[in-house]
């Protein structure tokens, strides 16, 4: 029988209205300014298990971050019921925001002018860490993200990558239940980006932590999250893991075959009845590249293979990239 | 599960004692500064004490206060102005600045009591030292302190009214601030409380009305004004004290609401 998975995130009807200031003429701007209201997010549920690595996908303004401002206790619900860990959020009690973590690409939690070991003994003061536990976890952490020589630099004199690699260790040096991170690797280099994915894959897996992200690089979200739920203009558009959101939303395969001889007219246009011929950026001679859907594959593939000496054959689904960007477009 | 006083107290001399120390270590890290303060205050006081030789080399009195006595004036002034800027307004104008930039988020979801933690974040003893010994030394080394008719009663009296004038000009700076949780910003609103809280004014030289309105409707002359005319017996004692306290106990209550109206109006600023 099938084990019934913890809730650990449970909303149900989730909204939240803004006042937003309409424009006017100068003076009454000033002295008698009018405002609207504006829903940013419109009755969402969402469940999330424990262990589970969430995306939060959305263009700008989509309602993500709204979200997960309510998740955290941060900002009050119009109306709906949030249950974070069993807690109401709202509420902000010790005992819960004890289990959660916050990291905010574009914000900071350590102080600029202090060293990062001088910010963790801040922290772990904070969440009351026996000493032996918080110096065998720093030093686990900072071995684990490259840091560990720089936690007697102040933190204004870290590069971005390397404060962004703190501040993660400041936000799961207590060990949290569930992690939020929003927009984590915003503005971060490539290799300190991958080593960022890599790290919150290791802390998921290692310690289950559940992770709840949201970013607008489609890499994070492919290399850490297992699910993803796609907002846009505060309705939940998609909730599902992230090959099913490719499966379902594009039912095309790009196919890249390497033959020994050119093809031939009639085998072109044999082809054609069952794919387009895409352009093709290979340097391989007689390299075509087709894309096709699920159902002609197979026809193609046995076309191919009749007539041709394949020497190489690869099958790829079409970019999450393409697949959001759809998505988006259709919502 | 309800928190024991013990408790209560023992977490926030925890924050308090962990605040004191990174703000130490903040102030350390730039030493370069603390010369700079030094100088600055030095200037201030010597042209302040310069400026009352000469009202005083005119005049014998000022609204019944004589040279001695302004000097007196002059050194609760200051000892009020630096406390209150060490404790009160560099945490209040943090606390404005935590909630422009989003960093208030960070705090708010962290285990802490919040208020406390964000009223102490900046709570530095090395100012408090640097900034006010040097022009009390000065001021306190002019003073006729015998002359001044000083009683340790009166000087109990005052130093509570001084301790709740405190608070009362602390929490008139926090409920300015407070217009940042719904507008995103209230620096303009504390600084009319920088140019607000400390007003040289002797209470004897002020007319009925303004008396009235300075010690209760805007009760910014308790902390100085109240506490020395107290001291120096120009003020009944037990009325002073009786007021300031029942004003200290109802801007208490008055701070705790407008924080939790604050919280839940608070928006954060977007990311």
């Amino acid at each position: 029988m099938k084990e019934k998975m913890e809730n650990v995130i449970s909303i149900k009807k989730l909204k939240k209205t803004y006042k937003v200031r309409k424009p006017s003429g100068l003076l009454k701007n000033i002295f008698k300014p009018k405002y609207k209201e504006v829903l940013a997010v419109k009755g969402i549920d969402i469940e999330i298990t424990k262990g589970e690595a969430v995306a939060f996908l959305g263009p700008n303004g989509a309602g993500k971050t709204t979200t997960i401002k309510m998740m955290t206790g941060l900002i009050h619900p119009s109306d709906g019921q949030v249950s974070i860990l069993g807690c109401d959020p709202f509420l902000r009690q010790p005992d819960f925001l004890r289990r959660i973590g916050l990291v905010m690409g574009n914000k900071m939690a350590l102080n600029w002018d202090l060293t990062a070991k001088q910010s963790f003994k801040l922290i772990k003061n904070i969440y009351n860490l026996k000493d032996k536990f918080a110096d065998d976890r720093i030093s686990s952490l900072t071995k684990l993200l490259g840091v560990t020589e720089l936690l007697d630099t102040q933190i204004r004199n870290l590069s971005l990558g390397e404060r962004m690699k703190m501040e993660l260790i400041g936000s799961i040096l207590h060990n949290p239940e569930i992690l939020f991170l929003d927009e984590p690797t915003i503005g971060l280099d490539i290799l300190t980006k991958k080593r960022v994915r890599i790290f919150l894959k290791e802390i998921q897996k290692n310690e289950g932590i559940t992770l709840i992200l949201t970013s607008h690089d489609i890499d994070d979200i492919e290399a850490v999250c297992d699910r993803v739920i796609v907002i846009n203009k505060g309705e939940k558009f998609y909730d599902d893991s992230i090959g099913n959101l490719v499966n379902k939303y594009h039912q095309n395969r790009y196919l890249r075959f390497v033959l020994e001889k050119e093809l031939t007219k009639e085998q072109m246009s044999e082809i054609n009845k069952l794919a387009t011929m895409e352009e093709d950026d290979s340097n391989d001679e007689n390299s075509y590249l087709f894309k096709t859907n699920n159902e002609k594959m197979i026809p193609l593939v046995a076309t191919l293979l009749k007539e041709n000496n394949v020497l190489d054959m690869q099958i790829e689904s079409v970019p999450l990239e393409d697949v959001i960007a759809d998505l988006f477009k259709a919502s | 599960m309800k928190q024991s006083v013990f408790n209560y107290l023992k977490i926030r001399l925890q924050i308090l004692g962990i605040n004191i120390s990174n703000t130490f270590n903040i102030e350390t890290a730039y030493p370069a500064e603390n010369w700079a303060n030094i100088l600055s205050t030095f200037f201030y006081t010597a042209s302040y004490i310069l400026f009352l030789n000469v009202i005083f080399g005119n005049v014998n009195s000022l609204a019944g206060y004589s040279y001695n006595d302004m000097l007196f004036f002059t050194f609760v002034s200051q000892l009020s102005f630096y406390t209150l800027f060490n404790w009160s307004y560099d945490n209040v104008d943090a606390l404005i600045e935590s909630i422009h930039k989003g960093e208030m988020d960070l705090i708010l979801t962290k285990p802490l009591p919040t208020l406390f933690y964000i009223m102490t974040r900046k709570f530095s003893i090395i100012r408090v030292v640097r900034d006010c010994v040097l022009p009390l030394l000065m001021i306190g080394i002019l003073i006729d302190w015998s002359a001044l008719g000083l009683s340790l009663i009166s000087i109990l009296i005052g130093i509570i009214i001084f301790v709740c004038g405190q608070w009362i000009m602390h929490v008139f700076q926090f409920l300015l601030a407070l217009p940042a949780f719904w507008q995103g910003q209230s620096q303009a609103l504390l600084r009319l409380s920088y140019i607000l809280t400390n007003p040289n004014l002797p209470l004897q030289g002020l007319t009925k009305f303004w008396r009235i309105i300075l010690t209760t409707v805007l009760p910014i002359c308790i902390v100085v004004s109240g506490s020395v005319s107290v001291m120096i017996g120009r003020s009944n004692p037990k009325t002073m004290v009786l007021w300031a306290l029942c004003l200290a106990l109802f801007l208490t209550y008055v701070r705790m609401i407008a924080w939790k109206k604050a919280l839940r109006a608070y928006n954060s600023a977007s990311s």
